[in-house]
């Protein structure tokens, strides 16, 4: 038993998948310093049927439409393909778990949390136990059970609620998703978005821990940097280990506090899974296409709520 | 013996072509209706691509008549 639904059937032929995937990959926005040039980027955006157009309150509109084109993505896969994908949909449900424990914490009404849920790849009893849940530590509970990559998840879970609430929750089960997707045998094709997501995380973190002095609580082991080097750099309050390990990610060494580290490292992704998106077996393609529809719906959402920033900062946190 | 031995290098001729044009054409044919389902504008291209193997199952049609024939 698993947190994400499993589709019935063998799927369709990957040729008929990985042909509609490069027909809809054609319509991605692929030059944002040119989108960024326009002078009015947001009606400027190339035209795109996958795509709603930026106006007033479409920042739910782009979730739902990133949601859809996952499932529907995920839905055209036999089992083999899913289980190979995993790694890539399983992190992001656990953000769409914790968002619709956010909005059951605040008392949100249900047909938000429908909103939220309604093309979300969450197995149907985690679905409605976040749907008809009241208790949020029963809830937690229920869809520990369910988690295959952690076990007694089900019984510690509630626990970390109370000692660290829900950021915490987050934290451990996300952790424990790509610590477990590191260890596992995975397709050639998705180890290094592994290792990279890891780092990226990993990099993040000791960024925190840098700037805010925060105590160190462990690192996600399975990237590229061991978990001892980041311990070391967490240590080192100068900041010139970080300098260098964020070097080794990035290929450039960059201050930990630096604006845009974040951008500059799923940029470095993106380029590694475009250059595995020409590799024949095609799992490469629609692991480039899945990461450039995440990467550009960032994009339009920082497009549609940076309307006000100057044309550097935007280009800065865009992902290109 | 020789009329057998041309009968199965007739139907090796033959059968092996339509192999090979069944399997090129499964493959293209899934990637073609992939691309319609997108691009419904590419369907006089999409008939061509899957047209093309059929030359190799023809040719060894006429490859084996000439075994037989000739």
């Amino acid at each position: 038993m698993g947190l994400l639904t499993e589709h019935e059937g063998s799927g369709v032929p990957l040729p008929y998948l990985l042909a509609r995937i490069a027909g809809r990959r054609a319509y991605l926005v692929t030059d944002w310093p040119q989108v960024l040039a326009a002078a009015e980027p947001q009606a400027d955006l190339p035209p795109s049927p996958y795509r709603l157009a930026l106006e007033g309150g479409a920042e739910a509109g782009l979730r739902s439409g990133l949601q859809r084109e996952f499932a529907w993505v995920h839905q055209q896969m036999g089992r083999g393909l899913q289980t190979i994908f995993e790694p890539f949909f399983l992190p992001l449900e656990l953000r769409t778990l914790f968002m619709a424990l956010r909005l059951r914490s605040r008392g949100e009404e249900g047909h938000t949390l429908a909103g939220v849920l309604r093309f979300s790849l969450l197995c149907g009893p985690v679905k409605r136990l976040l749907l008809e849940g009241t208790d949020l530590p029963a809830i937690l509970a229920g869809v520990g059970a369910n988690v295959d990559f952690w076990p007694g998840a089900g019984r510690a879970l509630p626990g970390i609620l109370q000692q660290q609430g829900l950021v915490g929750c987050e934290e451990r089960l996300v952790n424990a998703c790509l610590e477990h997707a590191a260890r596992s045998r995975l397709h050639p094709a998705v180890v290094p978005f592994v290792t990279r997501l890891i780092d990226m995380e990993n990099i993040c973190a000791l960024a925190k821990l840098l700037r805010w002095r925060m105590a160190e609580h462990g690192f996600i082991e399975g990237g590229s940097i061991r978990g001892a080097l980041l311990r070391e750099a967490a240590r080192d309050l100068v900041g010139g280990k970080a300098r260098r390990l964020i070097g080794r990610v990035l290929g450039v060494e960059a201050d930990p506090a630096s604006a845009g580290l974040v951008p500059l490292m799923a940029a470095r992704l993106g380029r590694i899974l475009r250059r595995q998106g020409r590799e024949p077996d095609g799992i490469g393609l629609i692991l480039d296409y899945l990461w450039r529809r995440l990467t550009e719906t960032r994009n339009l959402s920082l497009l549609l709520h940076g309307a006000d920033l100057d044309r550097e900062t935007l280009e800065r946190e865009m992902v290109s | 013996m020789e009329k057998v031995l041309l009968g199965f290098a007739a139907a090796l001729a033959i059968g092996l072509s339509a192999l090979a044009t069944a399997l090129a054409q499964s493959r293209i044919g899934s990637a073609g209706a992939g691309t319609l389902a997108e691009k419904p504008e590419l369907t006089g291209t999409i008939i061509i691509l899957l047209a093309i193997p059929e030359t190799m199952v023809i040719l060894g049609f006429v490859v084996a008549a000439m075994i037989l024939y000739l």
